[in-house]
């Protein structure tokens, strides 16, 4: 009979941390010399702040919280850092200039407030 | 009928106002000339001093406004500097610059725009909208052409389990404005790339290749703040200004060619040829609409940019949606689409270097430097007319709002991504953006003249089981690579589907043009041409797109007859139109 004890209980854990290993911690946001670091993963247990330019980027990610917080090694160290405090950009996008309309490419965007420039 | 009897709100009279303000002068500066065509444009003897501080586009206005005294009488335009301030709200009556005149303007507003493009704030954006009823944008076309227009420049795709669900996200972040009765609703374009945008109408357009790239509800609803923001605070009705410009410099030439005509009919020797005053007078008039084309429009577009992210995270949080999960990482996919877009750059540039170093290497030093120059000129061009800022200056600009306006605080969301996925996976959704993927993958190998590799990937696209086998864009492909294998008889049946189809592409009709114009029927390609201008309303990209028809089936007369009402009628299209008859 199949422990549902264990089973529910490692769900829980599933849920609790969001999702593992997505992607790269490339820079701070903005123009912030320092970030916010903590020692668990909701945030509540902050350690000292990390000078911004002490920290060797990009910092592989091993989990994100569902609360918004991402685990990474500084130093050797295990932290988490505000989602928010921090670049994440996507490792790739699906869409590509592969498949564009070249002959209207250059009319897309005129007079369309919020327009990308599209692949020109 | 007078020009500005086109507008009612204070923007656009503003907008005239100082349309006005730049022009007159000019025109005066260049009756003088007309009365001596011989005698030199009057220099500035003294040396302006450079009033812009550090280089972007407000060192580009320093310089030109320094460019400009050097180059025209700045003599009798008083208080160009308070005008200007007027029509372009934001920047203050102060222009810090080097005296006064057209010169001194743009100097003052390369300063004023440096200040603004880059500055933050501290209060949020939301403040600046009036709550109540949403005032119409003078710009706003009406909800059929603006369809129209953007089924003519982009293809319109019916996903309703799509557009149904993000309508809803839509509402939610209208009610969060406190605005009421804001006009539009989402409309997905057929299109692989990341594209979005907003009309003076309040329609948001958003491409099916974005649908794609977002991962949950609170992206999409980051996309549509933006959007909606746009909307609610009036971005459009900066684009008068421009158009007025246009306008003015065409009713002058069109003026000034029936004076000479009169002139003429009453025994004067003029004729109807432009005097070189005259044509000094379209020269001053066709530099300031240069400018503002390539550098002031788009310099107002960035500030309208910010100042949509700022609005559109005002929105979001304040609609329930979450700042990290959403704001965040959709402007992270932007910063990254730019990033993609930027290396395609630097590899064309790479290209043109190549060809300018063969040239040189060959020993033609003139054409080289030309091209070089060209080169030059059209990268500069391009930086200054993009009307976005990239991703990662987004990102750091809504970063310091977020610091100074949130003071880093907003409500804990989780993001939503249940709802959002199965709309995505809707039957009449997934399937219809997956063949439309290979579609574009079709007209790509068809331009590359692959015509049977074409046809192979849009037989299952036009099959019994496809949503999309009555479409007009799959069918229309179909009959071009067909005919481009010489099978024109089977070509006809798609060519017809394609015609009748209630989503029409424009391009049908340019294959119907085509089709016509291999059978020697001239009639009947102006019929199409005319068809095709009724179908989509006559809405503005109507007109470049039919003057390109008549150009290419050789029908010189219809051509000029339709580049005549463009610059008339559609001065914001006025380019496009001269660009479709070369």
């Amino acid at each position: 009979m199949p422990n549902f004890k264990k089973i529910t209980l490692g769900l829980l854990m599933a849920a609790a941390i969001g999702a593992q290993a997505q992607g790269m911690v490339t820079a701070a946001m903005g123009t912030r010399a320092v970030l916010k670091a903590y020692t668990d993963a909701d945030g509540k247990s902050e350690r000292t702040p990390l000078n911004v330019k002490d920290i060797t980027f990009p910092l592989k990610i091993f989990e994100v919280s569902d609360t918004g917080f991402v685990h990474v090694k500084v130093a050797g160290q295990d932290v988490w850092l505000d989602r928010k405090q921090i670049r994440i950009p996507p490792e790739s996008l699906e869409v590509s200039c592969l498949t564009v309309d070249r002959s209207s490419a250059n009319l897309v965007t005129a007079g369309i407030r919020g327009a990308n420039s599209g692949c020109k | 009928m007078s020009v500005t009897s086109f507008f009612s709100s204070s923007e656009a009279r503003r907008a005239t106002k100082l349309a006005l303000c730049l022009l007159l002068p000019l025109m005066g500066s260049s009756g003088r000339a007309e009365n001596s065509p011989d005698s030199a444009p009057s220099q500035s003897t003294e040396a302006a001093p450079a009033a812009g501080s550090g280089g972007g586009i407000g060192g580009f206005f320093s310089s030109l406004g320094n460019s400009i005294k050097s180059t025209t009488s700045t003599e009798g335009t008083p208080g160009d500097t308070t005008k200007a301030s007027e029509a372009s709200p934001g920047t203050s009556a102060s222009t810090g610059g080097s005296g006064g005149g057209i010169g001194g303007f743009f100097s003052g507003l390369g300063n004023k725009i440096n200040e603004t493009i880059t500055g933050s704030r501290d209060k949020p954006q939301f403040l600046d909208l009036a709550p109540g009823v949403y005032q119409s944008s003078n710009e706003a076309m009406g909800e059929q052409k603006d369809i129209d227009e953007n089924r003519i420049t982009r293809g319109v795709l019916s996903v309703p389990g799509f557009t149904n669900y993000a309508n809803s996200v839509l509402e939610k972040l209208k009610r969060a404005s406190s605005v009421e009765q804001v006009p539009g609703q989402v409309i997905v374009v057929a299109n692989d790339q990341m594209d979005a945008g907003a009309t003076a109408d309040g329609n948001i357009f958003i491409s099916s290749g974005y649908i794609r790239e977002l991962k949950n509800e609170d992206q999409l609803a980051a996309l549509l703040a933006h959007e909606l923001s746009h909307v609610l605070l009036k971005h459009h009705d900066s684009n008068a200004f421009v158009r007025v410009q246009k306008q003015i410099a065409t009713y002058a030439n069109v003026g000034m060619n029936i004076r000479n005509a009169v002139d003429k009919s009453v025994g004067g020797a003029a004729g109807n040829m432009l005097s070189p005053g005259q044509k000094e007078v379209l020269q001053h008039m066709e530099l300031l609409i240069s400018v503002s084309d390539i550098a002031l429009h788009p310099a107002w577009g960035r500030r309208q940019e910010a100042e949509a992210d700022r609005l559109g995270m005002d929105l979001m949080v304040k609609a329930g949606y979450s700042y990290q999960d959403g704001m965040i990482p959709w402007l992270e996919t932007v910063a990254k689409w730019d990033a993609i877009q930027d290396g395609a750059k630097a590899v064309l540039f790479k290209k043109q270097q190549d060809s300018m170093q063969a040239l040189l290497a060959g020993g033609k030093f003139e054409d080289s430097v030309k091209q070089g120059l060209g080169f030059a000129l059209n990268d500069i061009k391009g930086q200054l007319s993009a009307s976005h800022e990239g991703g990662d200056k987004r990102l750091n600009d809504l970063d310091a709002y977020f610091v100074k306006a949130y003071n880093e605080t907003v409500p804990k969301v989780k993001p939503t991504t249940s709802p959002f996925e199965q709309a995505r996976n809707k039957p009449d959704v997934k399937p219809v953006l997956a063949d439309y993927s290979k579609v574009f993958q079709a007209r790509n190998l068809i331009n590359d003249q692959k015509f049977a590799d074409a046809q192979g990937l849009l037989k299952p696209v036009l099959g019994p089981k496809s949503q999309i086998a009555s479409h007009a864009l799959p069918n229309q492909l179909m009959f071009e690579a067909l005919r481009g294998l010489g099978r024109r008889k089977e070509a006809e049946v798609y060519l017809s589907k394609s015609l009748q189809s209630n989503n029409s592409v424009w391009s049908a009709y340019d294959s119907a043009a085509t089709y016509f114009k291999d059978q020697g029927n001239d009639d009947a390609i102006v019929k199409v041409g005319q068809n095709a201008f009724v179908r989509f309303s006559g809405a503005p990209s109507a007109y470049p797109r039919l003057i390109a028809l008549y150009k290419r089936n050789g029908l010189t007369k219809n051509m000029n007859a339709v580049m005549s009402e463009c610059a008339l009628k559609q001065t914001d299209k006025r380019d496009q139109c001269m660009a479709a008859t070369q």
